[in-house]
């Protein structure tokens, strides 16, 4: 699974998204702590968050070994790397402060048995400050390597182009920007998730045990603009010679990255969907089975493993300084081309598409009856009658997912270049997300036939109804506007 | 053009396999909470 770096810049790179992208998830599962009063998940977020500063140690000197090695490379302009060095400095030293403050408390709490308030908002501070330096320090870091991020396509008037992009054509960069940035959220999540996980079922902490099962719920979810900004970001890249020199869709280490992220996107699925039944089911039953709990775990661990493998080819592609094999050139045998293909035809793309519409006609349901509910007009039910549906839901998100996946491969330029494919792919994580509110809200869950819903859920009843409204006509409006 | 009946049948397929696993997914789902009373 290539986890052991063979050089400063692989070793920086893969240890430098731990203190700003696993950072966020932990500061999530601690907030989450606070506000439920969770004692152990407060205790284990601090354990994390001291891991985290410890990390501050390698991920220096590798930046360091890595600056030292690249030094005389034209790719690593010198004025990039002391910019992203000057940052990294400052949002290295508040790490080291927060990895000490709580290890600090995690001592006075041996000494004394208590969690000091006081103290844990100082954490919270400083976690909430650490991160807000690493996103300065870690764009100005994808910026050093990424050069597509400031290309300017040379093209003359008619010539061929390296790809078969139209001439005059070209697939935005910030798909490439928002692929680079997003693939860490349900790699490097899934790591912190699982540690949460892991601790809640060792200690048979059921408030840790939910917060586990959302955040696996939530890499899933993150994994579908993962995978289609990646797609995207083929495109994107296919023109930049220091990248690539193949077609899109024909450069064999893009395309054995991409054969792999199908496979991540399946064992996401599987996560994501294990993990959110979990969640429904304890409402009606008030416990967790074990064996369900088991399979999430056995699931989520088998994507990881998956998911290393993808991120380190994802890796090879942009990365000349950290290969150490050879660079394939044989461009058969890969299995993402050969589905594109086979999605062209029409016997293939019309049942897919068959599925697609009954997926959101599905979900279009589920979510009025819901929306219905919440917001006044069948207050004759109690809230948990329309909660039985939400599975029916997330089936017809998970059918949409695959299916418009499969879509977007028989046309990938087409699509991802489309204006209202943008608001759609960003409007689809809001979408699945919001569900996760109305199987957690215990407010929501409580109420009865006759009664009002809170007004805060009829926000997020409004965000829902939106967000799927705007999927369903951004997917119609596709070819038109 | 002749009319299309592989791939008639296949949506067919298709949309019976759909309505099937929902149906399924949802009656077994259900009934492993409809003892709970909550």
């Amino acid at each position: 699974m290539h986890l052991i770096p063979q050089s400063w810049s692989h070793f920086h790179i893969l240890v430098s998204v731990f203190p700003s992208v696993g950072l966020a998830f932990v500061l999530a599962a601690f907030v989450v702590a606070m506000s439920t009063g969770n004692e152990l998940m407060k205790r284990t977020c601090l354990v994390l968050f001291g891991i985290l500063g410890v990390l501050a140690i390698p991920t220096y000197f590798s930046g360091d070994g890595s600056a030292a090695s690249l030094a005389n490379n034209p790719r690593f302009p010198q004025n990039m790397v002391d910019a992203h060095y000057g940052w990294s400095m400052a949002a290295l030293t508040v790490l080291v402060l927060l990895g000490i403050a709580s290890f600090f408390e995690l001592w006075r709490y041996g000494k004394v048995g208590r969690l000091s308030n006081d103290m844990l908002n100082l954490v919270l501070g400083l976690a909430i400050a650490t991160l807000g330096l690493m996103i300065v320090c870690g764009e100005l870091g994808w910026d050093i390597n990424h050069i597509e991020l400031r290309a300017v396509l040379q093209r003359g008037a008619n010539a061929a182009s390296a790809s078969d992009i139209p001439d005059n054509t070209q697939t935005p960069q910030a798909w490439s920007h928002f692929h680079m940035i997003l693939n860490h959220f349900p790699t490097v999540g899934l790591v912190i998730s699982l540690t949460l996980f892991i601790t809640a079922l060792v200690n048979n902490n059921e408030g840790m045990k939910r917060t586990g099962l959302v955040l696996l719920t939530l890499c899933a979810i993150l994994g579908i603009p993962t995978y289609v900004t990646g797609a995207a970001a083929m495109w994107a890249i296919s023109e930049i010679k220091e990248i690539t020199t193949h077609a899109a869709g024909q450069d064999p280490l893009v395309n054995a990255h991409r054969d792999m992220a199908l496979a991540t996107l399946f064992g996401l699925a599987f996560t994501g969907i294990a993990a959110w039944v979990e969640l429904w089911r304890y409402r009606y039953l008030g416990r967790f089975s074990n064996r369900s709990l088991y399979t999430v775990l056995t699931f989520a661990v088998i994507t990881l493993a998956i998911m290393a493998e993808t991120g380190h080819r994802g890796g090879q592609i942009n990365h000349p300084e950290i290969r150490t094999e050879p660079v394939p050139t044989d461009i058969t045998g890969y299995l993402s081309p050969y589905v594109e293909n086979m999605i062209n035809n029409v016997i293939w793309f019309v049942p897919w598409q068959t599925v697609h519409f009954f997926g959101y006609s599905i979900v279009f349901g589920v979510v009025t009856a819901v929306v219905l509910r919440i917001f006044g007009f069948w207050k004759s039910m109690p809230f948990s009658a329309v909660h039985r549906l939400l599975p029916l839901g997330v089936f017809g998100v998970t059918m949409n997912v695959f299916t418009g996946m499969l879509m977007l491969m028989a046309d990938t330029f087409r699509y991802v270049n489309e204006t209202s494919f943008i608001p759609k792919m960003f409007l689809l994580p809001i979408g699945a997300t919001a569900v996760l509110y109305f199987s957690l809200n215990d407010a929501l869950w409580a109420t009865k036939a006759g009664e009002d819903a809170p007004m805060q859920a009829k926000w997020f009843a409004a965000l829902l109804l939106i967000a799927w409204t705007g999927v369903i006509m951004g997917g119609r409006l596709l070819p038109y506007v | 053009m002749p009319f299309n009946w592989p791939l008639l049948l296949l949506v067919i397929a298709v949309a019976v396999v759909v309505l099937g696993a929902s149906f399924a997914g949802m009656y077994f789902l259900n009934k492993a909470i409809d003892g709970s009373n909550r």
